[in-house]
């Protein structure tokens, strides 16, 4: 199997096939990451096509000395914290005030459906920068060091931004 | 490990993001402490509730539209070293002459008004050729930073020029605040109130800085004026004393040493910030 960043070389050649196996990689990662930040499925579809657009018109500006899924990851994160900006002024969700359903019914679908939906509104609502190292370490499985990579900042930071979310979704969720 | 400490680093725990002897003595303590248990419970707890959100799948119609968006988009192309310099002085001409005119307009207003009052002898002519030389080094610097940073689209480049008001600001106002102390302390050295009218650049400056009006060209120029000032102002003093060395050699070594380590500066200074505001805008 061909290392990303080879592929990148190829598609700076001219080869679209390479750009395929790329997509191919990352869309489900890529589109889920985007979907956990934005909460709205068509619109995370809409981004991620975005995500690969811009990563096809930078391929030549792409230095293959550093690793393609950082700077795919950073290039989503970015988009992301661009709609965040554009978008803020929608009501923020109080993470206070989410109501998790009770135990003794979670095996009901609609109960979990419910679940889903006060996890979702618990991550949502915590800071920009937070929820951002929760999704790359939680639902991505990245270490601390990638995720420092994308967001550009020490490991320092992520590490307690991580406690930081961890703690405010324990508050949330378990009360 | 005491207790504080094994909850600051159980979150990490959880993911397996600690060293191992940290592991080894966050098991030991979690056997024998019955609080720190219930956090860790609790924290696993909450990981496997986070679990409940699933994963989605690409739509059917998501590779479509991806391929047919795909079709119509351009990709950068690639341009020689040459190509890009010819771009970074054309474009620093364009953008920053608006800029170099009010260097070059604050620095001739100052100098003419301290040459009035004989406190110095110098050739404006000369001086303007420094302070453009100066501003040239700078503006292709810091363009050539923004063409080789990570964004070289031009719509995000106007982004990036947008986002950069909140730090020109705070240049603006450092160059203002030290421009008024050098033209005071000026007006008192030399017992006269004709410096003082070189304080209007400055307030028309302040004006275009209230009105936001081409701040960040106006600005840029301003900064490298009041910049360009204060590093030929060694050499001011040194001819107010006499000095008595040939002190137009000197002036042209300084000021030109000047321009390359203010433009250096200056450059860098842009360029760490535009990189920082690029890096978000991929």
């Amino acid at each position: 199997m061909k290392a990303d960043e080879i592929l990148m070389d190829e598609i700076r050649a001219g080869n679209s096939q390479a750009f395929d196996v790329l997509i191919y990689r990352y869309e489900k990662s890529i589109l889920n990451y985007l979907y956990r930040w934005v909460g709205d499925f068509h619109h995370a579809e809409e981004l991620c096509q975005e995500v690969f657009l811009r990563v096809y018109k930078s391929a030549l500006r792409f230095d293959s000395n550093q690793k393609f899924s950082s700077w795919i990851y950073r290039i989503a994160n970015n988009l992301c914290i661009d709609e965040y900006r554009k978008n803020k002024h929608v009501k923020k969700i109080d993470i206070e005030g989410i109501e998790v359903p009770s135990d003794e019914n979670l095996e009901e679908i609609v109960e979990k459906q419910e679940l889903q939906e006060c996890v979702k509104k618990a991550v949502m609502a915590l800071p920009e920068s937070h929820r951002a190292v929760l999704i790359l370490k939680h639902y991505q499985n990245l270490s601390y060091n990638e995720i420092g990579e994308i967001l550009n900042c020490p490991v320092g930071t992520v590490k307690s931004r991580m406690h930081y979310a961890l703690m405010e979704l324990k508050k949330a969720l378990l009360k | 490990m005491t207790c504080k400490n094994i909850k600051s680093e159980l979150v990490h725990f959880i993911y397996g993001e600690v060293t191992p002897e940290i592991k080894t003595d966050i098991k030991e303590h979690l056997s024998i402490c019955s609080e720190c248990k219930r956090e860790f419970d609790s924290l696993v707890n909450t990981r496997e509730m986070l679990n409940n959100w699933k994963d989605i799948t690409p739509s059917e119609e998501f590779q479509r539209i991806l391929n047919e968006s795909l079709k119509v988009c351009d990709r950068e192309e690639d341009v020689s070293n040459l190509e890009l310099i010819k771009g970074a002085i054309f474009s620093m001409i364009k953008t920053l002459s608006p800029g170099m005119c009010g260097m070059v307009v604050t620095t001739f207003m100052v100098l003419v008004m301290a040459a009035k009052v004989e406190i110095i002898n110098l050739n404006p002519i000369l001086l303007i050729i420094c302070g453009v030389f100066w501003s040239g080094i700078y503006s292709m610097v810091f363009d050539l930073a923004i063409k080789n940073g990570s964004s070289s689209d031009k719509v995000r480049m106007r982004e990036l020029l947008g986002l950069n008001l909140k730090y020109s600001v705070y240049f603006a106002f450092l160059a203002l605040f030290i421009g008024l102390i050098l033209l005071l302390s000026l007006s008192i050295m030399s017992y006269s109130q004709e410096f003082l009218y070189s304080f209007i650049p400055l307030f028309i400056s302040a004006y275009f800085i209230v009105r936001k009006v081409h701040y960040s060209y106006v600005l840029h120029g301003i900064f490298l004026g009041i910049l360009y000032i204060l590093m030929i102002g060694p050499v001011l003093y040194m001819q107010c004393l006499n000095f008595q060395f040939s002190v137009y050699v000197l002036m042209i070594l300084s000021s030109s040493l000047g321009a390359l380590a203010g433009g250096a500066t200056g450059a860098w200074i842009s360029s760490r910030v535009l990189f920082q505001v690029s890096r978000r805008h991929v």
